[in-house]
């Protein structure tokens, strides 16, 4: 180990590195000692003018892996993110927003109860209590819709534990 | 309007008019100013598109970062919130999210229709996507998609009543998803025509009013900001909650 070895991120197919280090030896950082040769180059043109010269993907792998390990970084970042753009929503604008979203999935709840106890009723002869019942009913999916839509109950398919993620994004 | 230059009505620039009168079997299938509107949405958005992809440079000129960024957009929130699987629905999300997007800021400019501002063409579009989650989720789970409704851990006692109720609540998907889009388009640009037309009223007045318009006008120009801003976040809402119904369709189970 007398030679220093030229540094590179990662010696990996999407590494972009000098036209010069084709077939030679270069030291990834990521994985400490762990040397590789770097093995072919390819240039990348717009037009005449050469923009890029790297390494040509070769392993799809590779590039799975590595993609997956971007999507963990990405994702331990992530909730930060949201919590940051939810207390920025907390606007006048984004109040009326709420109040509109709320009372609409309330109002749709009560409408459609009501309606689907009128077509029973019509269709059964049974008025007026297809309406009554269904009217109720309707109040109650109405107030499940509100507390859905507030992120105050799951989902409907989300599994509890990643319920929150989903009902947190839920305008 | 009545003749009368001073007064404005702020509900007039909904109003339909018919460009090429059509009727077939009595009904009455008019093309319309809201239809052109539409199509010119259309071509916009798809052209636009497909103008910015066709160069495919590896570094992207500024149609083409938007065009990506649009992409990335629409699928990252595809896949969060419906997986991997869900990305099979991605060119009907990106679909919707680009033509509501193109008719919300159309509906900027003036003279124009907002197409999504009436409830018709809102609620046309929030049936599509619920028959196509209903149609979806019975083709890829069979009865399984009635798990839907069944929530795990319930009281066998309680089942009809949490059942139904959960029916019910799926029912309401459409009214609330149309409502929403076309109720936020509707009140916004009556509002921003109200205040217009504070500012239209006052002026007529003379040089106490010119003064006292100046706080509308303000209003007005803030208002025309801010509609912006709803026009793109209804369009993303919109897309957004067929995300999550999608979803439904895909993992029923609980």
């Amino acid at each position: 180990m007398g030679r220093t070895l030229p540094q590179l991120d990662w010696v990996g197919p999407t590494n972009y590195v000098a036209r010069d280090f084709a077939g030679k030896q270069a030291v990834s950082l990521d994985r400490g000692r762990n040397s590789r040769v770097v093995e072919r180059t390819v240039e990348v043109k717009q037009g005449k003018i050469p923009v890029l010269v790297g390494l040509r993907p070769v392993n799809d792998e590779e590039f799975e892996r590595r993609r997956r390990r971007l999507d963990e970084a990405l994702a331990e970042r992530r909730p930060q993110r949201q919590a940051d753009e939810q207390q920025g929503r907390k606007g006048s604008a984004a109040g009326y927003a709420v109040a509109l979203r709320l009372s609409s999935e309330f109002i749709a709840g009560i409408l459609v109860g009501t309606g689907i106890g009128w077509l029973i009723d019509r269709l059964a002869g049974t008025s007026p209590w297809g309406l009554i019942i269904f009217f109720l009913l309707g109040f109650c999916a109405g107030v499940l819709n509100v507390l859905r839509s507030a992120g105050l109950v799951a989902e409907p398919g989300t599994k509890s534990a990643d319920g929150e993620g989903s009902s947190g994004k839920h305008e | 309007m009545a003749g009368d230059p001073t007064k404005v009505d702020p509900i007039h620039q909904f109003h339909i008019n018919t460009l090429i009168p059509i009727e077939v079997g009595g009904y009455d299938i008019s093309f319309t100013n809201s239809s052109l509107l539409m199509v010119i949405s259309v071509v916009l958005a798809g052209g636009f598109l497909f103008l910015a992809t066709s160069s495919r440079g590896i570094v992207p000129g500024r149609a083409q970062s938007i065009s990506e960024i649009l992409y990335e957009f629409i699928a990252s929130m595809l896949r969060d919130s419906a997986g991997s699987q869900g990305m099979k629905f991605f060119p009907f999300v990106f679909t919707l999210f680009m033509f509501i997007l193109v008719a919300n800021l159309l509906g900027m400019f003036p003279y124009f229709i907002t197409v999504t501002s009436h409830l018709i063409v809102t609620a046309a579009l929030a049936v599509v996507v619920f028959l196509m989650v209903l149609i979806a989720g019975l083709w890829r789970n069979g009865l399984g998609f009635f798990k839907l409704f069944v929530p795990s851990g319930i009281p066998v006692v309680l089942m009809p009543l949490v059942v139904a109720i959960e029916v019910i609540s799926f029912l309401t998907r459409p009214i609330s998803h149309s409502v929403r889009l076309f109720a936020n388009m509707l009140a916004g640009h009556i509002t921003l025509k109200v205040f217009s037309g504070f500012v239209v009223s006052l002026t007529s007045m003379g040089a106490v009013g010119f003064v006292g318009a100046i706080l509308p006008l303000g209003m007005a120009v803030g208002l025309t900001a801010l509609e912006f801003l709803i026009a793109f976040l209804q369009a993303y809402v919109f897309a957004m909650l067929t995300c999550i119904y999608i979803n439904d369709a895909i993992h029923p189970g609980h």
